[in-house]
């Protein structure tokens, strides 16, 4: 084998290895945040707060976006469905993308840019000006206020998030489908409902589970990792949407995957 | 070298006088050992002040007191029990709770206020209500004579403001021990002897031990019963304020003196 081919296959070994280690570093640390939800006195009252951070404070983002993208969808789903003579089915297009893919992506990757940057730079920060140690050293385990607690807070506000993007998605498509496509809105209505199945809004929504889960622990990971004074937390910040983005995507495709071959 | 009665005049609490240990402590970071042996004994109700250079290892003997980093060998014995070896949270919660710990830069909590940092470690660790812990927090910050700051936010008060607010919470569970990690770093003479006359005052007020990792002289001269110099790894030289301003030792008289 030429040495440049050994060294193309070396270095891609090598960030196989640097992949895995960083996945297993992950799951450690999501492991022993997760043990903490069960030891007494677990701040429920911080879990709240950061719904509220996470969750109503990106909706204005999430709402936005999902709207517009259900209107976008609509247009240009329209332009092909015309030379068939199916605008109608503008609804079930519109309405299957959003719940299944595009509602829960989206919605996802807005929250990973607005709350997960958020908190890697308040948990960066907190490292590097030694607050964390201060919690140490007032008997307040960090895995447990700081971590589990965001994780949490995660996992529960992106499927709500997400939700309201579907229904927000679809009243997009549904404003086009109406006023420019000349679908009546009682066909509209209907269509959607005929095609929208709860177990298929169920499946979109369980995806959220685990992008909720992919941008708390992604985010806090990196917060906890930061070094370096603030420059170390800009850089945290920055990796924790690049990543918790790459691996909003990856599981995304994963779990279609999964859930296509069970028939869902 | 170990005294009998402080600078205060306190006795030594009963039973063993010793609180704090060092036994052969050793640490290093990558190649380099920032620790080569250290052997140190705090008695109850003293202060003991380590001096040394920047970079030294004062303030890694400190963190390996309360956990926040490991020993590579030795002990660091607390009340008797070696905390090298304690492997659980329980395990540190029994130092934690009887520990008080200023940072050097005080690393107040800045998402809340002085009131909502001082009454933190109440709120987690006590049974008290919501006007308690106020009338405690009132109490505290009177007794660091910064009375009805508690809606300021810590990036509204100065640097030695900041290192008030933190002993502030560093005490308010009354802990036997205070451990203080460059208390007057950063600051302006007088400011720093106002931090140095708190922890005069609390050592004479309420008898807890203390530890004070400092470089300044001043501030060392003001609050110690006992001085060890940390030089090369090791402790150079220990013993009472008396003692070690007297001592004839090169190293020593070159750091105090200049």
């Amino acid at each position: 084998m030429s040495e440049p081919r050994l060294t193309f296959v070396a270095s891609a070994g090598r960030q196989c290895l640097e992949l895995v280690a960083f996945v297993g570093s992950l799951v450690g640390f999501l492991w022993s945040a997760a043990r903490t939800l069960l030891r007494r006195g677990f701040p429920y009252r911080i879990v709240v707060l950061q719904v509220y951070e996470i969750g109503l404070k990106s909706l204005p983002l999430t709402a936005i976006a999902a709207f517009a993208i259900g209107v976008v969808l609509s247009l240009q789903t329209l332009v092909m469905l015309r030379k068939f003579g199916a605008v109608h089915y503008v609804a079930v297009v519109v309405g299957l993308s959003v719940i299944k893919e595009l509602g829960p992506v989206v919605t996802a990757l807005m929250v990973a840019g607005r709350a997960g940057s958020g908190i890697s730079a308040e948990i960066g920060s907190m490292k590097v000006t030694r607050q964390i140690d201060a919690l140490q050293v007032l008997a307040v385990d960090p895995l447990q206020y700081l971590v589990a607690t965001r994780i949490l807070a995660c996992v529960i506000a992106v499927p709500l998030l997400s939700a309201i993007s579907d229904l927000l998605g679809i009243l997009g498509g549904a404003l086009i489908g109406v006023t420019t496509g000349g679908v009546p809105a009682s066909t509209y209505y209907e269509t959607t409902v005929y095609y929208i199945t709860l177990g298929g809004l169920l499946t979109g929504l369980a995806k959220t589970l685990v992008f909720g889960l992919i941008i708390g622990t992604t985010a806090a990971f990196y917060g906890f990792a930061t070094e370096g004074g603030t420059s170390g937390v800009g850089r945290s910040t920055t990796t924790t949407v690049v990543t918790s983005s790459l691996m909003i995507f990856i599981s995304d495709v994963i779990m279609t995957q999964i859930l296509v071959s069970l028939g869902f | 070298m170990a005294s009998e009665t402080n600078r205060s005049g306190a006795p030594a609490a009963a039973g063993s006088a010793t609180l704090i240990e060092y036994r052969d402590l050793r640490k290093a970071f990558d190649e380099k050992e920032v620790l080569r042996g250290v052997d140190l004994v705090v008695n109850r109700g003293e202060t003991q002040v380590i001096m040394g250079s920047s970079g030294s290892g004062k303030s890694v003997m400190l963190s390996m007191l309360v956990g926040l980093l490991t020993p590579d060998g030795g002990q660091v014995l607390f009340d008797g029990e070696d905390v090298a070896q304690f492997r659980t949270i329980e395990d540190w919660r029994r130092v934690w709770l009887r520990t008080g710990f200023l940072f050097q830069g005080a690393a107040l909590f800045d998402s809340m206020n002085v009131g909502e940092n001082v009454g933190f470690p109440l709120r987690q660790h006590s049974k008290l209500t919501e006007p308690q812990i106020a009338a405690r927090v009132a109490e505290v910050l009177s007794w660091i004579e910064l009375e009805g700051i508690e809606q300021k936010m810590p990036s509204e008060l100065s640097g030695g403001m900041q290192k008030r607010v933190g002993l502030a919470r560093a005490i308010v569970l009354e802990p036997e021990v205070v451990v203080y990690d460059e208390p007057t770093t950063g600051l302006d003479p007088l400011t720093s002897d106002t931090i140095s006359e708190l922890i005069r005052r609390l050592q004479r007020e309420r008898q807890v031990t203390s530890v004070v990792v400092t470089h300044d002289v001043r501030c060392a001269f003001l609050v110690a019963d006992r001085i060890a110099m940390l030089d090369e790894g090791r402790i150079l030289v220990e013993g009472t304020l008396d003692e070690i301003k007297n001592s004839t030792q090169p190293k020593l008289r070159a750091f105090l003196y200049g």
